[in-house]
């Protein structure tokens, strides 16, 4: 909204020694944020403009609108508001045409005003009401429309003026509207309506749009001679709910849309009125002034504990001061010992100003925020439950960053519907929005890895390797355990925070690669961040290979018997089909899971330095490559239990084995409480070979 | 010749090559030549057993002192050809150390671990919240009911999901309060917690405005909390962030589920006041809204607001990094380019 500093100075003396800088700034201080001052030009009067941060105003109907923000910079300034003269309404004519108006429901319009004058000439406006439209950004129209428009940014009582001849019957009805009815509105547009919404309407047709745009039908022109002026107020909350439904916002809407005072109304008509008479000389009332109303005014009366008041602020502000503000800004105020029992004036009482609370905040504004010291809160100490889960994910992002050489990247919580495609997930799975603002971003992503290949296909033409990972929410389209609402059972959609990392390393070549190094890495670094989290992770063969995955080189990833996540190779045919031109190993994992599995972990225990020294044997066989390191393992465990550690050292394949052979090389430890000798770890190692020869038909290989 | 003259001209030999040895290799050569396994030395050494007993005691002990003395002389030369060399080689010291390749924090993580060090150090617990919200929390128990021209001030992403009365009833959260009402309801008064996290709105994206960002609500409810603890605490944080006492300035804010409403400013850190398009000419630069919790909200949350009065902030979180690294695109946070994030 813009304010002519020369449509102020109207209501308020603005001390000269003020400049409109600081004006501005004392506006911004008290009561809401200026984002411009612009001067105009001469032939504007040299008129000063401010444009006000309309968010910050929604609660203030009372601000959208000059006299509004002069009773603001009256109040700061401390000096005089000039005050309105609600002059009684003359308009009582005998012999006087009828018009008609009848509300059919007080909820939605709970006052409508009505008068209707003749011998209306239709010309432009006078140059300085010109000047003021011009200069606040409104365009002028022709002294009627343009009384209407002045009178709303002076009061900000929006109002319409029909073409009295155009309305038959000179009845008007405010009703809801029927299905599918057709209003052409000043915007030449047709507009269906429903039964959800209000109407002006005359015996034949809706004539308005209520408190959002009047109809074609019904316009002035400029052969109108006489007018029907209407000055109502409307449910602010059907108002917001018809304009989101028609896509229509004008400015009367978000002025009805903020709870206007009813008494508005009266104000608005009676200067629209004196406006007319003046333009128009030969203008006559030719109605009786209809006022249909059923309201009660809420003049909230508050009682204001002085006491409170400066324990919430915190500043001991002086009775004769808040006084003051209040009674500046239009509040009635009577004292009982230490309590202030205020009144809430008329067009603060609508919704804005209902508790104690919200009279704090004048004072307080007013006072100035700046004049307040700050004083740190005085508090019991409590019990601090930290955040393990939170403790956990700062030091799983730190090994990997800092560990294991990874960066870490966030991506947006979307994706698109293409993308899911191409990676073979289930569509319904995955939420989607209803409002996305653009079109490679409509769906809520399933699991991070997604967006990490979008990663790798932007960085893929500069870095020759690639690693990156990510920590963050996946979103799942079904129920999940957070409590939605109030309501038992209602539960939000499943989300989780999940980790996932990508490598990715040199071009592709061909079709079949055989080079898993950076899947090898890949489990590196799980195993890695596992040890120091202290526990193991495990590769166990996973039953489903997802469609986008090298179907030979995919695992599951295990911890602590659960399984946590998956680690594979992207197939060459879903790179070439995300146009990446590198060779890709990704690794998901359940950080919710893993979080939990840690948690539950009993505390790390001291094990007592062993009394008798280990025995150490090496051990290398060739065995046919489709064996299973896991299985192989378990086996050796399990052959006795002196044998306490089991480790792969080494692994070796190569022409010299023959075909489809791997070599492997292994430390065991042999141990117990007792000195063991080299005959006995001897026997047990030969005793140990003929079963792995039974069972994985080994060769012990000569070097 | 007998065995002892044949000893002591090797001993003679030996000494006299060693004189002249400036290399080690050399000298190791020598080294294997006669101490060696099957060096000349070690040869007659080991021939000592098979003597008589009169010559083995006499010839055995010579042999030894030669032994001792040649170990010695070696160990001598060898001295002082390693001190002459470590003398003479040139060391660039200036060589640079081989970089260990590391990765990188978020810029957005790690000032965020920064600020929950501050908070936690003042006792305040890191919560987290479902960035998938409810209308409910996001909205209705912050104090704006459905229809309160409020919620314009958030474009909000709302989820293809319909309740009983086929309204869309979940929305991508818009702001980090979401979790003001479910912290008052899991953990009560006293209250002491931060919430940092991602946020979207449905806007179009440019150099200044993402629809995903990042903001750390913090709430504060306990007995004879006042607006000037509010301030206190801000101002602690903001000090603790930059590192120095920072100028602010407090006006008048409108968020319905606080009241008082207020925002809080940074002097401008890229002109430092002097006005420049970064503070769109304000000096200032709008960092911290903030206000004391609502009693509708605290009503919701389950506290008695005659007994309990509280605070909220919601701190720019995306907005503060851009401000302490000097970020000019918002849209490089989300964008996984490597060029950026390994600056950090």
């Amino acid at each position: 909204m813009y304010l002519s500093l020369n449509w102020l100075k109207d209501f308020v003396n603005i001390p000269e020694s003020i400049t409109p800088e600081e004006l501005g700034l004392k506006l911004t201080m008290h009561t809401v944020e200026i984002d411009k001052i612009k001067k105009q030009a001469e032939k504007l009067d040299n008129d000063v403009i401010f444009e006000v941060d309309n968010k910050s105003i929604t609660n203030r109907p009372d601000l959208w609108s000059h006299y509004g923000m002069a009773r603001e910079i009256a109040t700061f300034l401390n000096v005089k508001l000039k005050q309105i003269k609600s002059t009684p309404l003359p308009f009582l004519v005998k012999g006087a045409t009828k018009i008609n108006v009848k509300i059919e429901d007080f909820k939605l319009c709970q006052r409508y005003m009505a008068v209707a004058l003749d011998e209306i000439k239709i010309e432009d406006s006078p140059e300085w009401m010109q000047k003021r439209l011009i200069s606040v950004g409104m365009r002028p129209i022709n002294n009627i429309v343009d009384i209407t428009n002045y009178v709303m940014l002076e009061f900000g009582q929006p109002t319409h003026i029909f073409d009295l001849s155009k309305i038959f019957n000179k009845s008007i009805i405010i009703r809801n509207a029927k299905n599918n009815e057709i209003i052409k509105t000043l915007d030449k547009q047709d507009r269906k309506l429903d039964n959800s919404m209000l109407v002006i309407a005359d015996k034949e047709k809706p004539i308005a749009i209520a408190g959002i745009m009047g109809g074609v039908d019904s316009e002035v022109d400029n052969s109108t001679t006489s007018i029907l002026i209407e000055s109502a107020n409307f449910n602010p909350i059907l108002i917001r709910k018809t304009s989101q439904k028609l896509g229509l916002r004008s400015e009367a809407s978000i002025r009805f849309e903020k709870f206007l005072d009813p008494n508005l109304c009266e104000i608005a008509l009676v200067r629209i009125v004196e406006l007319i008479k003046e333009f128009c000389p030969k203008a006559k009332i030719i109605s009786e002034l209809k006022d249909e109303k059923k309201y009660s005014l809420n003049h909230n009366i508050i009682k204001l504990d002085l006491e409170w008041v400066n324990k919430i602020i915190g500043k001991k502000i002086k009775e004769k001061e808040i006084i003051k503000i209040l009674q500046n800004l239009g509040f009635g105020i009577k004292k009982n010992k230490n309590i202030l029992i205020v009144t809430v004036p008329s067009w603060r009482a609508t919704r804005d100003i209902t508790i104690a609370e919200d009279i704090v905040e004048e004072i307080v504004r007013i006072h100035g925020y700046n004049n307040i010291q700050s004083i740190m809160p005085k508090t019991e100490m409590g019990n601090l439950s930290n955040n393990q889960e939170h403790l956990l994910e700062r030091k799983i992002k730190n090994i990997l960053s800092l560990g294991a050489g990874l960066s870490e990247a966030h991506n947006y919580s979307f994706v698109s519907e293409e993308q899911i495609n191409k990676l073979g997930f289930e569509k319904s799975l995955a939420l989607k929005l209803v409002n996305p603002t653009v079109a490679h971003q409509t769906m809520l992503r399933t699991n991070l890895f997604m967006n990490l290949l979008e990663n790798v296909k932007c960085n893929q033409a500069m870095e020759e390797v690639i690693k990156i990972f990510e920590i963050g929410n996946i979103y799942i389209n079904k129920p999940g355990n957070i409590e939605k609402d109030n309501k038992i059972n209602n539960k939000l959609p499943y989300q989780e925070k999940h980790l996932a990392f990508v490598l990715a390393n040199q071009q592709i070549k061909t079709s079949i690669s055989n080079n898993n190094d950076l899947f090898q890495q890949a489990k590196n670094i799980i195993v890695y961040l596992l040890n120091y989290l202290n526990c193991t992770a495990n590769f166990v063969q996973a039953s489903l290979i997802p469609n986008w995955a090298d179907n030979k080189i995919y695992v599951n990833i295990e911890a602590l018997g659960k399984i946590i996540g998956w680690v594979g190779k992207l197939s060459f045919k879903t790179s070439s089909s995300l146009n990446i031109k590198k060779e890709i190993v990704t690794a998901e994992i359940n950080l919710q899971e893993l979080f939990s599995l840690l948690i539950n972990q009993p505390t790390l225990k001291y094990q007592e330095l062993p009394k008798f020294p280990p025995i150490i044997r090496d051990l290398a066989f060739v065995v046919d490559e489709k064996i299973l390191y896991n299985d192989i393992k378990q086996e050796i465990i399990n052959f006795n239990a002196l044998i306490k550690q089991v480790e792969l050292f080494d692994v070796y394949q190569g022409n010299k084995l023959g075909s489809s052979k791997k070599n492997l090389a292994w430390h065991l430890t042999y141990q117990t409480n007792r000195t063991l000798t080299s005959l006995e770890v001897d026997k047990i190692q030969a005793d140990l070979v003929e079963q792995l020869k039974k069972v994985f038909f080994i060769q012990i290989r000569d070097f | 010749m007998n065995m002892k003259d044949k000893l002591l001209q090797l001993k003679d030999q030996v000494l006299k090559q060693l004189v002249n040895t400036k290399d080690v290799s050399v000298l190791r050569n020598l080294e294997i030549k006669y101490l060696g396994r099957k060096g000349e030395l070690t040869k007659i050494l080991r021939s000592v057993v098979d003597m008589g007993d009169v010559e083995k005691k006499d010839i055995g002990k010579l042999a030894n002192n030669i032994k001792t003395e040649v170990i010695n002389k070696f160990a001598e030369v060898k001295n002082s050809i390693l001190t002459k060399t470590v003398n003479q080689s040139f060391v660039d010291v200036t060589l640079p150390g081989k970089i260990i390749d590391h990765g990188h924090l978020h810029p957005v993580t790690q000032v965020q671990n920064e600020l929950e060090d501050l908070f936690i150090s003042m006792g305040f617990m890191v919560l987290d919240g479902p960035e998938v919200e409810s209308d409910y929390y996001n909205f209705e128990a912050l104090n704006m009911p459905p229809y309160h021209p409020a919620r314009d001030m958030q474009d909000t992403f709302y989820l293809d999901h319909k309740n009983k009365e086929k309204k869309y009833d979940l929305v991508m959260r818009t702001h980090t309060s979401n979790v003001q009402v479910r912290a008052m309801q899991k953990y009560g008064v006293p209250l002491r917690c931060i919430v940092p996290g991602v946020v979207f709105r449905s806007e179009a994206t440019d150099a200044c405005h993402d629809h995903t960002f990042y903001q750390l609500e913090g709430l504060m409810i306990d007995k004879d909390i006042s607006i000037t603890n509010l301030i206190a605490v801000t101002k602690k944080v903001l000090n603790g962030i930059f590192k120095k006492e920072m100028e602010i300035r407090i006006r008048p804010g409108y968020f319905p589920f606080v009241e008082p409403a207020i925002e809080i400013d940074i002097k401008c850190t890229i002109c430092n006041g002097k006005k420049c398009s970064a503070c769109k000419n304000s000096g200032w630069l709008e960092l911290l809204p903030a206000g004391m919790v609502h009693p509708n909200v605290l009503k919701y949350g389950g506290i008695d607001s005659k007994k309990y009065s509280g605070f909220a902030f919601g701190l720019g979180l995306t907005r503060l990094v851009m401000m302490k690294y000097g970020i000019n695109d918002i849209r490089l946070f989300n964008s996984g380019d490597l060029r950026f994030l390994k600056q950090f």
